[in-house]
């Protein structure tokens, strides 16, 4: 059994060490604990011992030669057994133990285009140089990723040389997908689509990374009502001008004065936006779909409303551009078409913040000490408890609240 | 033309050439039915009157070629039995290392180049030699051997053509067994081998392959037109295998009276007989060269035997002309 | 310095090589011949003026024999230079390449060596089918040879020196339209020369050259084929694809370290050859850097070849199997642009 005789790691910070020269040579017989070479690291000179006893072969650096730690400098072999030859790259002729290759003696080189085999390190750290950021995965991992949306970025790699391969892209991290569903009988079992498969994965994500707390307030929705109304009057092409819209330009106005909340979590600090990017939260067919409508506090409700029909109309339809599906830095659902007033929106990862809009509901509301019929409507605002504190949070949505209920705020 | 006869002490000498020969392929052929000897053989039996008498006639630094049925001409030319016997049985201290067996026997260094198995294949490549010799201002020359079924390939015609317009120093042994593995001449050659040599404009010569002598005599005169510069020649020598093709070949496909007359003509026995009858050599010490031979071959076996098989990485060595040590 | 043919470049190294070591020597067809053509492609014009007809042997026509007695020859101690008159005879003497030569050093347990050199054209010049081949990939296949196929005259002279010196057998595949001048003229030959030094110069084996530096694209190919791959990315560069293009020189051994290290940088391949795809020498390429390189690469190695076809006799049929620029051109662009 040969065994490798090793440079070994002694904490040198270098993580290398020079060969200052070797006390045995190959074909000498050794025994454990006897020192075969003298290494010097950045640390100190020290000698390296034998690890098992036999005869030293396959010297494979000299005197002067500088190494990295943990590197096989030579071997030792039982009396008797011969090394295993290192791999060669055929044509080349295999150079026998202690014997010198005698190749014609060129006088003078040609232009050289690189000569000996680089390792695979060496091919890899060229390849980053030139193509930074390329994952190392195979192309069969790289074509079932794209096929469910799952980024490379997210994957380890349990291959050579860390490449992702197939197995890795259906690790129960991600989102296993059993191989062999079971058969349970009354129930019949569909695998996720892609689309469903990408959803699944950002709301697990949203809910691992983020701790997320939903505050709730019930704002009164009259001048908003009476606003919508104004503008379908008076704007062309506005008869559909809806709350959505209106909302889009509110949470813009409100994030524009409170911008810690226009930002994310990002590698242990807090990453703010200059720029207000809204996603919208459209249903289709195929599931959640966030185009974003970008420099919302920019436009007028009439620009973002146009935006937002046809992000909507392509969203459903399935055409909308990957650079509109992404970049955005706050988002907006509204639900209120389904009746629904209060809920608990997931934060859209990578974001810090969403807004959920309930129904505008005819409701008695007490003003001035007298109970009145009026309309409300109800927000939640779901934030990651990591970027901000509920104060601050919390100040947000009471401002979002005044908007709604005073409008005219806005072009103040 | 002068005879040469060679005197006495040689012809014993050739006798014991002829029995080392005679009872190695027989040692061989037993201990490949033990399975001890790998692969395939191809024997020499009733045919070492042609290997010792070319051989006779050459120095140590002549050079011969032989074919798939080498282990008459290496033993003749000074290959060491213990060398052959090993290689045979795939050791690493075999005359090739292991890595070509039976139909590759040879030891550069006695002057046998190692054997080549394609049939007609050496014919070109002692053409080569010849020429390298011409270069070269020596006068050594090569010894060819090759059987009757050589002739018809195309690589004799391009090598005897060659040689002889080069004048090149070859003697071109063809030993005629009649038989190209089972199809006898009769059936593939249709103007006899000797007389294809006027087609080259050199000699050609038909001897009693069974006569030592005879070839020793024939050969003599090629090496010494040879060694002159006058050009190459071609010896026909008579002969039989009284054994098979290979090993495994019972030879039903030749007549049973053929093999029975070709058997009483053995090399051996003639000369046996012709030394005692001529008082050149008495029955003890045939008895006593027949014990060395017999002791010697023992003594190839054990050291076959226990030498070491190489190891199997061994197998990537040799490739190349960088690692020839010689 | 000087300017040389290839042609010319082959002269001169055998000159320098038979002058420096008495045992070189050439055998071959009309090789010699007093008022001859110096062989098939003048390439030993001249040679026996200076060494005699000793040293230049004009053979008949055997090419057994004179690849046969080129291996005896090496055998007892000579440094021969054979040749046939185009590759495509090789065929005719294949017992002694792979039989004979290839074999004895192995055979005999590393105490025999051959130290030959065996010298025939390759490529594709309205000749027919039997005076066409480019049979690189048959002797890549075959333990034992080394092969070099020099694609300039500068590496002509130091690859046939190195030939001449190292002690296995080496076969040189020249390009019968690269001769150029000094040579015979071929239609479609090119015209090209290089600077000799005048200090004498080996090239070793094994080392490529990287002929045009680029970052789009890797693109190794050998011979005419090269010379058509530097022609083909002038073009591609004038559309903003940067091309590397990669000379091997010697297929055996091949230097599989430059052609990784491009495509570290460029994660794909190009193999550009004029022998049959079908187990051409670009075959084997391919399944090596599919192999050392799987992690590098970014769209299938694919190989311009010529069509699994003998070559057809009329310049339209020729051209339309040769991979032309054109070829080149489109393929390289497609595979830069994903299309493949």
């Amino acid at each position: 059994m040969a065994v490798d005789v090793l440079i070994p790691n002694a904490g040198q910070t270098s993580g290398e060490a020079t060969i200052l020269r070797w006390l045995k040579k190959p074909g000498d017989s050794v025994k454990i604990g006897e020192a075969l070479l003298e290494v010097e690291t950045d640390k100190a000179t020290m000698e390296v011992e034998a690890t098992a006893a036999g005869v030293l072969q396959g010297v494979r650096y000299e005197t002067g030669a500088v190494v990295p730690v943990l590197t096989a400098v030579a071997v030792i072999v039982e009396a008797g057994e011969r090394p295993k030859p290192p791999a060669r790259p055929s044509g080349f002729p295999f150079k026998e133990e202690g014997e010198a290759l005698s190749p014609p003696a060129p006088i003078r080189h040609a232009r050289r285009g690189g000569g000996a085999q680089p390792d695979s390190g060496d091919l890899l750290a060229i390849m980053r140089a030139h193509r930074p950021g390329r994952a190392l995965a195979s192309p069969l991992a790289r074509a079932l990723a794209a096929d469910t949306g799952l980024a490379l970025t997210a994957v380890t790699g349990s291959g050579p040389r860390g490449r992702i391969m197939k197995r890795d892209t259906q690790s129960e991290a991600i989102g296993a997908r059993p191989s062999q569903p079971t058969t349970e009988p009354g129930s019949r079992w569909i695998p996720f689509s892609a689309t469903r498969r990408t959803i699944a994965e950002r709301m697990a994500a949203s809910w691992r990374e983020a701790p997320q707390v939903t505050l709730t307030t019930e704002a009164d929705a009259e001048a908003l009502a009476r606003l919508r109304a104004q503008f379908q009057i008076d704007l062309p092409d506005a008869d559909d001008l809806s709350y959505t819209d209106l909302f889009v330009k509110i949470a813009a106005a409100a994030l524009r004065e409170q911008p810690q909340l226009n930002a994310r979590v990002e590698d242990g600090g807090i990453r703010l936006f200059d720029a207000i990017h809204i996603g919208l939260a459209v249903d289709t067919e195929r599931g959640l779909v966030v185009p974003v409508i970008r420099e919302a506090d920019r436009k007028g409700v009439a620009q973002i409303a146009r935006e937002r029909r046809d992000l909507a109309e392509r969203a459903r339809g399935g055409r909308l551009r990957p650079d509109e599906l992404s970049g955005g830095t706050f988002t907006l659902t509204n639900l209120g078409a389904f009746e629904i007033d209060a809920f608990t929106p997931i934060v859209n990862p990578p974001e810090g913040a969403v807004l959920g809009v309930g129904r505008i509901v005819k409701k008695p509301v007490v003003r001035d000490d007298e109970l009145r019929p009026g309309m409300t409507v109800v927000l939640s605002l779901t934030f990651d408890h990591r970027l901000v504190d509920g104060g601050p949070a919390a100040r947000f949505l009471q401002r979002i609240k005044t908007l709604v209920e005073k409008p005219h705020l806005l072009i103040a | 033309m002068t005879s040469v006869t060679p005197p006495p002490n040689q012809l014993l000498q050739m006798y014991r050439g002829m029995v080392r020969i005679r009872k190695f392929e027989e040692k061989v052929y037993l201990l490949f039915l033990e399975g001890k000897v790998l692969g395939t053989i191809h024997q020499y039996q009733g045919q070492e009157a042609v290997a010792v008498g070319v051989c006779g006639a050459l120095r140590r630094d002549d050079c011969l070629t032989s074919t798939h049925r080498p282990h008459g001409h290496c033993i003749a030319k000074g290959v060491s039995l213990d060398s052959m016997m090993a290689e045979l049985f795939g050791r690493a201290t075999g005359c090739c290392k292991a890595k070509g067996g039976s139909m590759h026997m040879g030891d550069i260094s006695v002057g046998a180049v190692p054997a080549i198995a394609i049939v007609a294949g050496g014919v070109t490549l002692a053409a080569g030699m010849g020429l390298a010799y011409k270069f070269q201002h020596n006068d050594r020359v090569v010894a060819c051997f090759f059987g009757d079924g050589a002739v018809n390939e195309g690589a004799f015609h391009e090598g005897v053509n060659l040689a002889a317009i080069k004048q090149l120093p070859v003697i071109f042994v063809c030993e005629n067994n009649f038989y190209a593995a089972s199809t006898p001449m009769q059936l593939t050659t249709p103007v006899g081998i000797a007389e294809r040599a006027a087609a080259y404009g050199i000699p050609g010569v038909v001897v009693d392959g069974n006569d030592v002598a005879a070839v020793y005599q024939a050969t003599v005169t090629a090496v010494a037109r040879a060694r002159r510069g006058e050009g190459p020649t071609l010896i026909e020598c008579q002969t039989y295998r009284t054994v098979g093709h290979s090993r495994g070949d019972p030879g039903a496909y030749r007549p049973k009276e053929e093999v029975e007359l070709w058997k009483q003509k053995d090399p051996i026995a003639r000369l046996r007989r012709s030394l005692i009858a001529d008082e050149a050599a008495t029955e003890s010490e045939i008895a006593v060269i027949e014990a060395e031979a017999d002791r010697e071959i023992e003594t190839a076996v054990a050291f076959a035997e226990a030498s070491p098989p190489p190891q199997p990485e061994d197998a990537l060595l040799h490739v190349y002309g960088e690692q020839v040590t010689a | 310095m000087k300017r040389l043919s290839i042609a010319e470049a082959l002269r001169e190294a055998m000159r320098e090589e038979m002058q420096r070591d008495e045992r070189v020597f050439l055998l071959g067809e009309d090789i010699g011949i007093p008022q001859g053509f110096g062989g098939a492609f003048t390439v030993t014009l001249g040679l026996s003026d200076e060494f005699g007809h000793e040293r230049v042997v004009d053979t008949p026509i055997s090419e057994k024999a004179i690849v046969g007695a080129a291996v005896g020859a090496a055998m007892m101690g000579m440094r021969p230079i054979a040749d046939v008159q185009y590759s495509d005879f090789l065929f005719c003497a294949a017992d002694e390449i792979v039989n004979q030569a290839a074999k004895m050093t192995y055979m005999s347990g590393g105490t025999v060596k051959v130290p030959m050199v065996l010298r025939a054209p390759v490529g594709a010049t309205n000749r027919g089918a039997q005076h066409a081949q480019s049979p690189e990939g048959f002797f890549m296949h075959v333990p034992g040879w080394k092969v070099a196929v020099p694609a300039t005259a500068y590496d002509a002279k130091g690859l046939l020196k190195t030939a001449v010196r190292d002690d296995s057998p080496v076969l040189i595949f020249e390009h019968k339209r690269l001769y150029g001048k000094g040579g015979r003229k071929e239609a479609g030959g090119l015209d090209l020369t290089s600077d000799i030094p005048d200090e004498e110069y080996c090239i070793p084996f094994g080392q490529a050259v990287i002929r045009r530096e680029g970052s789009d694209l890797t693109v190794v190919a050998t011979l005419l084929m090269m010379h058509r791959s530097l022609a083909a990315a002038d073009l591609l560069a004038q559309e903003g694809i940067n091309v590397e293009v990669i000379d091997p020189r010697t297929l055996v051994p091949f230097d599989d370290g430059t052609v990784l290290a491009s495509v570290a940088k460029t994660g794909k391949l190009l193999i550009v050859e004029e022998d049959n795809l079908t187990g051409g020498w670009g075959a084997e390429v391919a399944a090596r850097v599919a192999d050392a390189g799987f992690d590098l690469l970014d769209a299938p190695i694919k190989r311009l070849a010529s069509y699994d076809v003998p070559m057809p006799f009329a310049p339209v049929l020729e051209n339309f199997v040769v991979p032309s620029v054109e070829r080149i051109v489109e393929m390289a662009r497609a595979i830069v642009k994903g299309k493949v």
